[in-house]
């Protein structure tokens, strides 16, 4: 049976079956004009400005422009509504590989904005995963021209330093700086295995993006970087400016795969919640603090919103509390350490789970956003 | 599998390769429309890019890739769905001989990675390379993927009643 020929013979049946005629032509075409214009309806005219904008910049630089991720990864999730959005560039993460959980993102100390999101191995012990930096603006004018003309020493060298193994390559259709080895940490007198980490650097009109990842396989780290991306795109729901904090600016976005931890002491018992989800984070008007807004569709919300809860007393010792606003009932956890986030889970629906965290010990202002996404029709 | 991006036009290519990356996604997916489905939009996203600067060198390999991973974003969707025993039968339009209705229910039954690996060297008649690059993995991976898939196999096809673990 596990002779290779013998499998390719008795499989032959299978491969000549016939279980459909190709399609026509026409429906393929209908098929590419459908896609076409769910990419234009996806942002309306405001992010359509600033997709031409960041265009503009990336063909300034004389660069090809990012590869279609964002449509192959949101193709499930229609494009209907703007609201919360914004217009301006963000770090886009379009792609979670199979294995890997949405982190949280965060901004770095400091008065310029640096962004970090991390994609996690949710199952190990050791802190596998991809760590994503958005520098906005951080691409002048020399970088990009370096850029275009792939010149990496005077891409790499203002950016991260002199790094001598860094060189030019192709994700996906798209150019991408391999740093090569970035850091190393010696496995000790035990005898465990070196972690080594490798970097990645893109620079995508006037942003540079950085991705360092460790333990991730090849084909994991394209993805990653292949789906990296900085104009905006629409995540199918909506979330009413009004209700946002006032200065609130989206800074990350993309699908995401949440994993739910039930014994803290053993990963490998972590399991990817079932459905699908996405979501956007924002940085606050004179705060470091970052507010997420989170929609999980497709799953069993009862069944979410206990695995979440139990989870959460697990790591912070307290149940969160019952919360209930507008017709949506869940959970919400006030922190009792400062510099904790508050974090509202509720349902919208059987199937439909809005989770928001933060901003710093805000209950009110948190259940209000859950309270008042509007997930629409799914 | 390579097809050069000049050799008879997308019409020429489409009608080579529809069959095989349609038997491919069907017996993988265990459903016809969900297969059928995936296979039309990798299809329509690889003429999306015929004409344009984008356009794949190797087209094929391009669209493998581009369709296993619709459908593991589909079977995310659908996982549990995809454990109820109704993926263990073939679909009763398809007329298939005896043994290979057999394969097809072990297929089913076996981890989801295993599956995809076996389906596109046995199926698609794919190279362990193709198969990598199809999945996304190093060569290596897949070899030993494949390896460990065809005892998984020969479990599955020796006692249908256990799931085969992963």
């Amino acid at each position: 049976m596990a002779d290779d020929q013998d499998l390719l013979d008795r499989f032959r049946p299978l491969a000549d079956a016939t279980f459909a005629a190709p399609s026509p032509r026409s429906a393929l075409d209908a098929r590419v004009r459908r896609r076409r214009r769910r990419r234009v309806r996806a942002g309306g005219a405001a992010v359509a400005l600033a997709a031409v904008g960041a265009l503009a910049a990336v063909r300034l630089a004389g660069a090809p422009s990012r590869p279609d991720v964002a449509a192959r990864v949101t193709a499930t999730t229609v494009p209907r509504r703007t609201g919360g959005l914004g217009t301006g560039p963000r770090l886009v993460i379009g792609w979670v590989p199979e294995g890997l959980s949405s982190g949280d993102c965060r901004r770095l100390p400091g008065a310029v904005l640096r962004i970090t999101c991390s994609l996690d191995v949710p199952t190990t012990a050791v802190p596998d995963g991809a760590t994503v930096m958005w520098m906005p603006g951080a691409a002048t004018a020399e970088v990009r021209a370096a850029w275009a003309r792939r010149d990496v020493a005077a891409v790499v060298n203002p950016l991260v330093g002199p790094r001598p193994g860094a060189a030019f390559t192709v994700i996906d259709g798209g150019p991408v700086v391999a740093l090569g080895e970035t850091d190393r940490i010696a496995g000790g007198s035990v005898g465990r295995p070196a972690r080594v980490a490798t970097g990645w650097l893109l620079v995508a009109g006037d942003d540079v993006v950085q991705v360092t990842t460790e333990g991730l396989s090849t084909g994991q780290v394209e993805q990653v970087v292949a789906g990296i991306g900085t104009s905006p795109e629409n995540p199918g729901f909506t979330v009413p400016d009004g209700k946002l904090p006032a200065g609130a600016r989206p800074v990350a976005q993309g699908p995401q795969r949440p994993w739910l931890e039930p014994d803290r002491l053993h990963p490998e018992l972590s399991a990817p919640a079932s459905g699908t989800a996405y979501g956007i984070t924002y940085a606050l008007a004179g705060s470091r603090s970052l507010l997420s807004v989170t929609v999980i569709r497709d799953t069993d919300a009862t069944a979410f919103l206990a695995a979440w809860s139990d989870e959460l007393r697990q790591a912070t010792g307290s149940p969160p509390a019952p919360v209930e606003r507008r017709g949506r009932s869940g959970r919400a956890y006030t922190p009792a350490q400062p510099g904790d986030r508050v974090q509202v889970a509720v349902a919208a629906g059987d199937h439909t789970v809005i989770l928001v965290k933060g901003p710093v010990r805000d209950l009110d202002a948190a259940l209000t956003i859950a309270a008042s996404v509007d997930v629409g029709a799914h | 599998m390579t097809v050069t991006a000049d050799d008879g036009g997308f019409a020429a290519w489409y009608q080579r390769e529809h069959r095989r990356l349609v038997n491919v996604l069907v017996v993988m997916a265990g459903d016809v429309d969900l297969g059928v489905e995936v296979a039309d939009e990798a299809f329509a996203r690889c003429l999306q890019r015929w004409d344009g600067p984008r356009r794949p060198l190797d087209p094929s390999a391009w669209t493998y890739r581009v369709a296993v991973n619709l459908l593991r974003r589909r079977w995310s969707r659908r996982r549990r769905e995809h454990r109820v025993a109704a993926v263990l039968v073939p679909p009763e339009a398809v007329e298939l001989p005896a043994p290979a209705v057999e394969l097809w229910r072990a297929v089913a039954r076996l981890p989801e990675r295993a599956r995809m690996a076996v389906v596109l060297r046995y199926v698609g008649g794919l190279t362990e390379r193709e198969v990598a690059q199809a999945m996304g993995v190093a060569v290596g991976t897949a070899a030993a993927t494949l390896a460990k898939a065809r005892r998984q196999l020969a479990t599955a096809l020796e006692d249908p009643r256990e799931a085969v673990d992963g």
